[in-house]
């Protein structure tokens, strides 16, 4: 039971040294989960040197709490074991719509289904660090959910704009609650309304303004392709996403894992990991970056505003605006997009790391994990168009293309700190 | 002047302005189906019965009609702006109230058809909404999780996806 783990005093060992090889440990997985191998090796074997038992106390001390936290954050029914059988049993809208006339209920300290092992054992935990108790009161249900359903669904169409992870939060709370967030199709219009008329396609490029837009902008206008139903079209209908950044992880093994000028006879393999960064803006703005710096330091500054237009290694630098370009590689290149033929997505860079190239990215929108995200964009087609170059006039419209052998697709990662303009 | 006489279900009287009363759509359309000519003349008050709203809530409700009486909403027909804005401080500081006078508050606007105050409504509850998880949303609303992992697991994959956007 994790609540007699983390009452359980650390291992005997000089503490800083102790926290140190946790340190390490730490950021070992942190780079394993980027992939960043050679150097994940690295800092488990330092960890390893000042603890040989550091796998196990990392297990013990660190995992629990961390899932503790996530129980606290999610509830019973977190990190549970599911039966496939029954999972793929259930219809969800039929499920959604038998919870219509379903009543919230409050906790009942003496119902033990209401206070499962994880539950008591934050509260076993808790009582050790400061004696505070969890139970909440015997208190009715908040009278607020009992506001008629159409309330619910404004204040659901309220949250989905401003909040929408509360929005999907509040829904998976309670049965009824989940009646209120996502059984209305006024949620989901509302929903189609945010996301597409900002999208941006390529057919309507150039279209003839005394005619209909090839792709009409207003959503409603094509309901009927989806069955007049709104979150059909939100789940068939690919779109691009704004308020996050998708990346694409590359990994690939070279020769020259030896040292420059090592007399070693063996040649070992390295890992080279690099990482492509997109991200995109309404109506056909984006940028994108090609770098070695990792999503932790490249995130907070991949920004359309950058105004150096370029990721520093070092963020700290950047109070100081003498940046140096030349000691500054990693630049945010700006470029445009456009749907076409409802899932392809084409990007347009003309002003690029070549400077007689306009380079053309082409990819499909897909699904990740089996869910209707749309949140992975795969590689269709890289190739670069000469442009109009001075001593090189014959080669103009001449097509350069590259390979896609090393290209990983790319998945799109929720940022908080994004927003539509910034 | 001739006043509007709003009565609570509890049967407690309250004389407002046809300004003030005219804020509830509900109202404003009655004196215009009813009493067309109300205001023109000394003609007798006239009286509304709101049988679903109690007395302490409809002196709340009043409150805030009285407050506004003068204000010409600019965004009144556009639903959209009137929904994305931000809650006025006055507003806010009013609706400073426990749960049950929010929820019979919000209840009466709805009834009354005073959009702004429905919209201000929805609006707190919608923050306190804001950044909580599942299980600060289940404190806050003292709810227990009643799904089965099931239930929940198979929920959560068919909608979670469209937080993202």
């Amino acid at each position: 039971m994790e609540g007699s783990v983390l009452l359980k005093k650390p291992i005997e060992e000089p503490n800083d040294k102790h926290a140190e090889a946790l340190r390490l440990f730490d950021k070992a997985t942190e780079k394993e989960q980027h992939g960043l191998m050679s150097e994940a090796v690295t800092y488990y074997r330092q960890a390893f040197k000042l603890n040989p038992q550091i796998d196990k106390v990392y297990r013990e001390q660190k995992l629990p709490t961390t899932h503790a936290k996530l129980v606290k954050a999610h509830g019973k029914n977190f990190g549970r074991k599911v039966d496939p059988a029954k999972l793929k049993a259930i219809d969800v809208d039929t499920l959604l719509a038998s919870f219509a006339v379903d009543v919230p209920h409050a906790p009942d300290p003496s119902n033990p289904d209401h206070y499962d092992d994880e539950h008591v054992a934050i509260k076993f935990a808790n009582l050790g660090i400061d004696n505070h108790d969890e139970y909440p009161d015997v208190e009715p249900v908040s009278i607020l959910t009992k506001l008629p359903q159409e309330l619910w669904v404004r204040i659901m169409v309220l949250l989905i704009e401003i909040d929408p992870e509360a929005w999907f939060n509040f829904g998976i709370s309670c049965k009824k609650h989940a009646f209120y967030a996502f059984y209305s199709s006024q949620v989901w219009k509302k929903l189609c309304y945010l996301i597409y008329p900002t999208q941006s396609y390529e057919e309507n490029y150039n279209a003839n303004p005394k005619k209909p837009l090839p792709v009409p902008l207003n959503p409603a206008q094509l309901l009927s392709q989806y069955d007049q139903s709104w979150k059909k079209m939100i789940r068939n209908r690919p779109f691009i996403k704004y308020l996050g950044c998708y990346i694409s992880v590359v990994n690939y093994y070279s020769e020259g894992g030896r040292a420059e000028l090592s007399t070693n006879w063996n040649n070992p393999v390295r890992t080279i990991t690099y990482y492509r960064y997109l991200r995109f803006y309404p109506h056909g703005k984006c940028i994108m970056a090609l770098t070695r710096l990792e999503p932790t330091k490249v995130i907070p500054q991949f920004l359309k505003d950058n105004q150096h237009r370029r990721l520093l290694k070092n963020t700290e630098s950047r109070e100081n605006q003498n940046v140096d370009p030349a000691e500054e590689p990693h630049k945010i290149f700006h470029g445009t997009w456009g749907l076409c033929g409802g899932d392809m997505l084409h990007i347009e860079v003309n002003n690029g790391s070549v400077s007689y190239y306009d380079f053309h990215y082409r990819f499909q929108i897909k699904n990740l994990g089996g869910a209707p995200n749309h949140s992975k964009l795969s590689w269709i087609d890289f190739h670069a168009v000469w442009k109009q170059t001075p001593g090189h006039e014959d080669r103009e419209g001449e097509i350069v293309d590259f390979h896609l052998k090393n290209e990983k697709d790319f998945r799109f990662l929720k940022v908080r700190l994004y927003t539509v303009d910034n | 002047m001739t006043k509007v006489i709003i009565i609570s279900s509890d049967d407690e009287r309250f004389p407002v302005d046809i300004e003030t009363a005219s804020k509830s759509l509900l109202i404003k359309n009655m004196i215009a189906d009813l009493k067309p000519d109300l205001g023109d003349g000394d003609d007798e008050d006239f009286e509304i019965p709101t049988p679903n709203v109690r007395a302490n809530v409809l002196s709340k409700v009043l409150e805030w009609c009285e407050h506004y009486k003068n204000t010409v909403f600019s965004d009144e027909d556009d639903e959209d702006a009137r929904k994305s804005g931000g809650i006025d401080s006055w507003d806010r500081n009013f609706l400073k109230v426990d749960q049950e006078m929010l929820y019979e508050i919000t209840l009466a606007a709805n009834y009354l058809n005073i959009r702004q105050l429905l919209d201000t409504g929805c609006k707190i509850i919608a923050e306190m909404i804001k950044h909580k998880s599942p299980e600060e949303l289940r404190k806050t609303f003292n709810i227990v999780n009643d799904f089965s992992p099931e239930e929940e697991a198979a929920i959560r994959k068919e909608n979670e996806w469209a937080e993202d956007r």
